[in-house]
């Protein structure tokens, strides 16, 4: 079943056309990678999908085409996001921040305390919850971010470059997490990564992309065998 | 260790309430001091509900003293013109400046940082304007007087009854700012401050950016408005100069002294700021002068306001004693 | 009404529009630069219209043409020097422009209110810079109006250049649109600061000598040009030369018809009332961007 199509999606800043009919769907329950060269169109094609741009074409969600809802009404839907450079709300404490997606981002939400501790749990933030968000290390900012997009119940995750910058240890555990959330949550991830053995290690199913335009598709193996792939991305 | 701290805060805050409250014993009913105080009660609701928006929504809002004056107006109008009593005349005051800050919030929905505040300024010029003009019903320049007052057996609500005055003036303070304090620690105030902190971020969590912003037009506009009719119902007068440019300066400077999203501080801002004005009265006419410098004093040297200062100075009795500090930390 | 008439008057307005104009575009070029919505623009028209009369006809009777060039380096420096006084020890903190907001509003209320303490509330009077009309058939202009009409083209067209051609002037416009590439880059902020806000004050200044001979000057003279100006800015759209420029030619004119016809109190609610429905149709204004 598929969870999300987007169907000749595109998106122009001026004369740049930084998403380019895009078609691509994303099966239910898998984690699905995105790649590509700097400034070929990734942030941007999750800024559509998660209605902070809108552009042409269709992004439909579960049968409903969710393209130019605003931001908000997209997270209701069940479609939560993190961002590539880690912002938070700085001025208050990690719970707090993670409460903003417990409170807000599930309609007639109950038990909001118990969600949030049981999110600060399954993310591995005991012990820090009451830190004031800017005090917190780039990884548990991370944590953060990704624990507040949990806390809004979503059915589809879109993660932008959750890695950069971390040390090995804890690349190592943040794929672990992502798996977990997958298996255990039965959330359907979308990442975009730069590293392509943790992007091959962790999804199921790979695009390339390259000036807004998709270049490949398929299973890791197979993209990473492909020649156009190697020529603008992997060689290059 | 949290609970400690907002057991701390609420045993301050209840202390200051106490303090407030055993003044005008402690100062044997002085008329004069008293009155001042009672001024300093409504200014600090003011700069409350002013700080609700600027500091914690951190929507740019140059209209709140014209939300006061609405309010002010619209009771005094409404009382002198249609007798209504003033327990009614002032909630309406509320009631009117809300609708004049939603109707205010929808055309600022889009705009954000300094466009609102052009836009708010603009309603505050608009409002001087109208009123100078609108002579024959607002009073023009001479301004509104003639409404039955607020009066509980033979004591009235007005400068020659302050130690009753205060009480009254008072309770509608601590009930107002109460209400002020719910709000910031409730969702509502959760989402202000998620807005302010980081709006994308805010948004993708499903938080509605214009919802909260019409909701804090509305809120703190009514309350301006609230205090702004209790305002005029206890000097019996209001006039355009209200919305001369030393006052506005007066009350904002007033939140930005106290420090920005920091409550209670526009409330000891206005208590400062308010006394400060008051001593400065013999100065004539280089007392705007020496306003106008001080506002520009205080944001220069103490951005993060006085409720900063805890803040800051704390570092450095960190590193004077060291050592015990650290113990702390570790139990 | 006749030809002769509305003639005249649309002379009058295209002139009172020149000076209108300036003073906006002082307005919107800091805005443009450095984000802030500057209220000391009022005090600075004020205190230029005062520092000429004092070189004038108050105390030091100087030829005329001295005492604006004197006025014009002088409104320059001020310029300059407020901006590293008072502005730039703000840009350390986050969120700067919005305190400075609050502190050119507070600067502008000291500036009116250190006029009134030193000046007194009688207003004063300063020459015109010509005297003379020239006049063609029923057609009549003052000399002091085509001077006004030719200095506010020539400041146009000179900012225009310099925004265009000058290396610091294409800086400046750099900043404006990357603020952070342009610090990467190299440009010198605290330098192109300090030279918008010398500008815009300079500005202030021209409108001042060219206004005030027709009206009086009193302590609080430059907030009712600097709310007019405000209008013109918010109505052309902010940040546009060209609309700042078709707005307050267009504001002005009405301004002069309703104050022929219906009077002079009319003035002002005239431009609030085209401040209110522009906020109401379109808060961007004719040539807006955001
Ligand atoms: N708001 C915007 N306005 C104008 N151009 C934009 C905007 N956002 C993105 N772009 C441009 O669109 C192109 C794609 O940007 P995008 O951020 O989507 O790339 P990316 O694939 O995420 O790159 P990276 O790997 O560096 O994160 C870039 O050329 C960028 O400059
Ligand atoms: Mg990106």
């Amino acid at each position: 079943m598929k969870i999300l199509q987007a169907k000749e999606v595109t998106k122009r800043f001026g004369e740049l056309a930084a998403v380019k009919d895009l078609t691509f769907e994303v099966e239910k329950g898998e984690i699905f990678g995105i790649a590509g060269p700097n400034g070929s169109g990734k942030t941007t094609l999750f800024n559509l999908i998660s209605g902070v741009y809108s552009g042409s074409g269709d992004i439909i969600f579960e049968g409903e085409n969710i393209h130019g809802l605003r931001p908000f009404q997209v997270c209701h839907k069940g479609v939560a996001r993190t961002f590539q450079i880690p912002i938070l709300f700085p001025s208050i404490t990690v719970y707090d921040n993670i409460r903003v997606g417990a409170h807000f981002g599930v309609l007639k939400g109950k038990n909001e305390k118990e969600r949030i501790n049981e999110v600060i749990d399954f993310v591995g933030l005991r012990g820090r919850e009451n830190i004031v968000a800017e005090h917190v290390d780039l990884f548990d900012k991370r944590l953060t971010m990704l624990a507040g997009a949990l806390a809004t119940q979503p059915r589809l995750l879109l993660v932008d470059e959750p890695i950069a910058g971390l040390s090995p240890r804890e690349v190592r555990d943040s794929v672990a997490l992502f798996q977990k959330i997958n298996r255990e949550l039965g959330i359907t991830i979308i990442i975009i990564e730069h590293l392509m053995k943790v992007l091959v290690e962790v999804s199921h199913r790979l695009m390339i992309i390259n000036n807004g335009e998709k270049i490949c598709i398929g299973p890791p193996e197979e993209v990473t065998q492909n020649k156009e792939v190697i020529e603008v991305y992997l060689g290059g | 260790m949290v609970v400690n701290k907002i057991g701390r805060k609420n045993a301050l805050l209840l202390g200051g309430v106490l303090v407030l409250g055993l003044l005008p014993i402690a100062l044997q009913g002085n008329a004069r001091i008293l009155n001042v105080l009672i001024a300093a009660l409504m200014w600090g609701v003011l700069a409350s509900a002013w700080d609700l928006c600027m500091g914690y929504a951190r929507v740019f809002s140059f209209g709140h003293l014209a939300f006061f004056t609405i309010g002010a107006y619209t009771a005094g109008l409404t009382a002198r013109q249609l007798g209504i009593p003033p327990l009614a005349a002032i909630p309406l005051g509320g009631v009117t400046a809300a609708i004049f800050g939603l109707l205010i919030g929808l055309l600022c929905l889009r705009l954000r940082g300094v466009y609102i505040a052009m836009v708010t300024f603009g309603l505050h010029m608009v409002l001087q304007t109208v009123i100078i003009w609108g002579r024959d019903i607002t009073g023009g320049k001479t301004g509104v007087t003639g409404f039955a007052p607020l009066q509980i057996g033979q004591y009235i609500f007005s400068p020659s009854y302050p130690f009753f005055s205060y009480y009254i003036a008072l309770g509608i303070f601590i009930l107002l700012l109460f209400i002020i304090y719910r709000i910031i620690n409730s969702p509502i105030g959760l989402a202000f401050v998620a807005l302010r902190d980081s709006e994308p971020y805010a948004k993708s969590l499903g938080v509605n950016e214009y919802k909260y912003k019409l909701i804090v037009f509305g809120i703190s506009a009514f309350i301006a408005g609230l205090i702004g009719a209790v305002y005029i119902h206890f000097y019996g007068i209001i006039s355009p100069v209200t919305l001369d440019i030393p006052i506005f300066l007066m009350v904002l400077i007033m939140f930005m002294l106290g420090g920005l999203g920091r409550f209670p501080g526009a409330v000891i801002g206005a208590f400062v700021i308010t006394f400060v004005t008051e001593a400065l009265r013999p100065l004539l006419l280089w007392r705007f002068v020496a306003l106008g410098a001080i506002v520009v004093a205080v944001t220069v040297f103490i951005p993060g306001g006085l409720m900063s200062i805890p803040e800051r100075v704390r570092p450095f009795i960190r590193r004077a004693f060291g050592r015990r500090h650290v113990e702390e930390e570790v139990s | 009404m006749t030809v002769s008439m509305a003639g005249n008057l649309l002379i009058a307005g295209v002139a009172v529009g020149a000076v209108y104009a300036i003073m906006g575009l002082g307005l919107s070029y800091v805005y443009g630069i450095t984000k802030i919505f500057n209220y000391t623009q009022g005090a600075f028209f004020t205190w230029a219209a005062y520092i000429a009369w004092v070189l004038s006809s108050g105390f030091f009777h100087l030829n005329y043409a001295a005492a604006v060039i004197i006025t014009v380096a002088t409104m320059f420096l001020i310029g300059v020097g407020y901006e590293k006084a008072v502005i730039r020890p703000l840009r350390r903190f986050p969120e700067w422009q919005m305190t400075a907001l609050i502190v050119t509003l507070a600067s502008a209320m000291a500036l009116d209110n250190l006029a009134l303490a030193v000046f007194g509330y009688a207003p004063k009077r300063i020459p015109h810079l010509i005297k003379g009309n020239f006049v063609w058939g029923d057609f009549l202009i003052t000399r002091h109006e085509v001077v006004t009409l030719v200095a506010a083209l020539a400041i146009m067209f000179l900012l225009i250049l310099f925004l265009k051609k000058v290396r610091e002037g294409m800086a400046m416009q750099g900043m404006a649109q990357e603020p952070v590439g342009a610090r990467i880059v190299g440009i010198p902020i605290d330098k192109m600061y300090s030279y918008s806000f010398g500008i815009a004050t300079v500005l202030a200044g021209i409108s001042a000598i060219l206004l005030a001979p027709k009206i009086l000057i009193y302590p609080t003279v430059g907030w009712v040009v600097f709310i007019k100006a405000f209008v013109v800015m918010v109505f052309g759209g902010v940040g546009s030369i060209k609309g700042t420029v078709i707005a307050a030619f267009i504001l002005a004119t009405v301004e002069v018809f309703v104050t022929y016809y219906i009077g002079g109190i009319w003035g002002m609610p005239i431009f609030i009332a085209v401040l209110a429905i522009m906020l109401i149709i379109r808060p961007r204004g004719l040539f807006g961007t955001w």
